[in-house]
């Protein structure tokens, strides 16, 4: 992705454009649609550019290097620099939350995990907030993070977001799918989907839970909390404890998360339901943590970590993550251990069976009786 | 663009996973809004290569945005990755979405 530098012809910004569109007199609004039509062209041909990279600077192990930008209410990324690394805060709430989450997401990967940034070798951590007007979102484009202030743009009686950086751990969802895309690369559809999203809602409640200094008994375990605006009934977006119950509202309806394979919720829509589904991993992981007790990320965020970075491939699906997170914890903490037990019981909770070294042996021995005779 | 027209908008996807869906029914906007409709679809240039994003792959978090569109006796699908959205494409979508917010019944999980 290249700046606007690149194109010096292109210097109206693409918000401006549209606000003319929007509210401009039927001559202005002629001319807007045809300089739209123009920096469409431009912005097509900047994206066959080959090789323009952003941001390519990469800090030093241990030193995170975080780069904020404001988007203006348009789509035009990554926006203008507005804080970097070390800088006093901007005032901006959005702004300010982008780098302190970044910073807290950073420190987990690398304090923890020993993970030097998002690609494991100290990229930048490029975010952009005021991302178009109205944006009821949040998301990693392959190369930075991106955050909308929800429902700014209508009245307050009206509002049903907050901005997307409210909550830490919507930071820590969006920086984990770039460590996602620098690892196992989970095909974000179906099944490998729901388990790229679950993957993101852990790390970000690994990055709220250490902020807070809460063990697993301790947490809510509630992703998204303080998105919602009083309009909604409703705790958060998503329960890990207890997926379908975070919200229960007259006006968009109730919390579709099943937190068992019995309730899978087959879809075409959403990739396959990536966000509903998500919430059986979700639980799987949530049962582990509680059964290991203490912090989360010190044993159960570690052992998930690990599967992420080493183990899991672009088709996995639950019961790969779960043969696989259960050998990850017999790797770290031994066979008899209690977390390698706890993860059984985790996935077990969801009604996904792991299948361990003693019940693969048992089905060999039942295959050689057959085929011997 | 004289014809009646009837846009069938969806949302689905994005962080909280909500979809969001709206029926636009030209005869029930004023003069001037089904002017801007009509403008913002002609700006859009999307109506005659409707199946060209539906197989793209999604990205992390992000919309997909379906478009049934009826011109009169004409009838268009489309399916749009907001990664690979036009910028042209932008301002019917913000028509669409607005619209679609406004009115709190349209939110559907």
């Amino acid at each position: 992705m290249a700046s606007s530098v690149n194109f010096p012809h292109f210097f109206i910004p693409p918000y401006i454009i549209e606000s003319i569109i929007e509210r401009g007199s039927p001559k202005q609004k002629e001319r807007a649609h045809k300089m739209l039509a123009l920096s469409s062209q431009i912005r097509d041909r900047r994206q066959s550019r080959p090789g323009v990279v952003l941001s390519g600077m990469t800090a030093a192990p241990g030193q995170k290097y975080r780069l904020i930008h404001d988007a203006h209410f348009g789509s035009d990324l990554p926006g203008l620099l507005i804080r970097s690394e070390g800088a006093a805060p901007t005032g901006d709430k959005a702004a300010d939350e982008a780098y302190e989450g970044a910073g807290q997401t950073y420190d987990l990967f690398n304090d923890i995990f020993g993970r030097n940034s998002i690609d494991g070798n100290g990229m930048n951590l490029v975010s952009t907030v005021h991302y178009m007007q109205g944006y009821d979102n949040a998301f990693w484009d392959g190369e930075q993070m991106v955050y909308g202030d929800g429902d700014e743009d209508l009245p307050e009686e009206e509002r049903l977001f907050n901005r997307f950086t409210i909550a830490v751990d919507v930071i820590g969802h969006e920086m984990t799918h770039g460590v996602a895309d620098y690892t196992s690369r989970l095909a974000y559809r179906d099944q490998s989907g729901a388990l790229n999203e679950s993957f993101s809602d852990i790390m970000g409640i690994l990055v709220k839970q250490r902020f807070l200094g809460q063990t697993a008994e301790e947490a809510d375990w509630l992703i998204g909390a303080g998105l919602f605006t009083s309009l909604i009934k409703g705790k958060a977006l998503r329960s890990m404890k207890e997926p379908g119950t975070a919200y229960d509202d007259p006006l968009i309806g109730k919390d579709p998360q099943p937190g068992h394979m019995k309730d899978y919720v087959k879809t075409n829509s959403d990739s396959g339901g990536v966000h509903i589904n998500s919430g059986i991993p979700n639980r799987a992981f949530y049962r582990a943590a509680i059964e290991t007790g203490g912090y989360a990320w010190e044993r159960a965020g570690k052992i998930w970590y690990i599967t992420l970075r080493d183990k899991l491939t672009e088709n996995s699906d639950f019961q790969d993550a779960a043969e696989k997170t259960w050998q990850t914890a017999v790797d770290l903490f031994g066979k008899s251990s209690r977390e390698q037990q706890a993860v059984i019981e985790g996935w077990k909770e969801v009604g996904i069976m792991v299948h361990t070294g003693k019940k693969v042996r048992c089905m060999d021995k039942i295959r050689n009786w057959f085929r011997d005779g | 663009m004289k014809v009646p027209i009837i846009i069938d908008f969806e949302r689905t996807g994005g962080y909280a996973g909500l979809t969001l869906r709206t029926t636009v029914d030209s005869h029930s906007l004023s003069a001037d809004e089904t002017e801007e409709l009509g403008h913002l679809l002609d700006e859009a240039g999307i109506l005659g290569r409707m199946q060209e994003s539906e197989r793209t792959e999604p990205s992390p978090d992000q919309f997909f945005y379906t478009l049934s569109i009826r011109l009169g006796e004409e009838q268009h699908f489309v399916r749009l990755a907001e990664k690979q959205i036009p910028l042209s494409v932008r301002p019917l979508l913000k028509f669409l979405t607005k619209r679609s917010r406004i009115k709190k019944e349209n939110h559907n999980p």
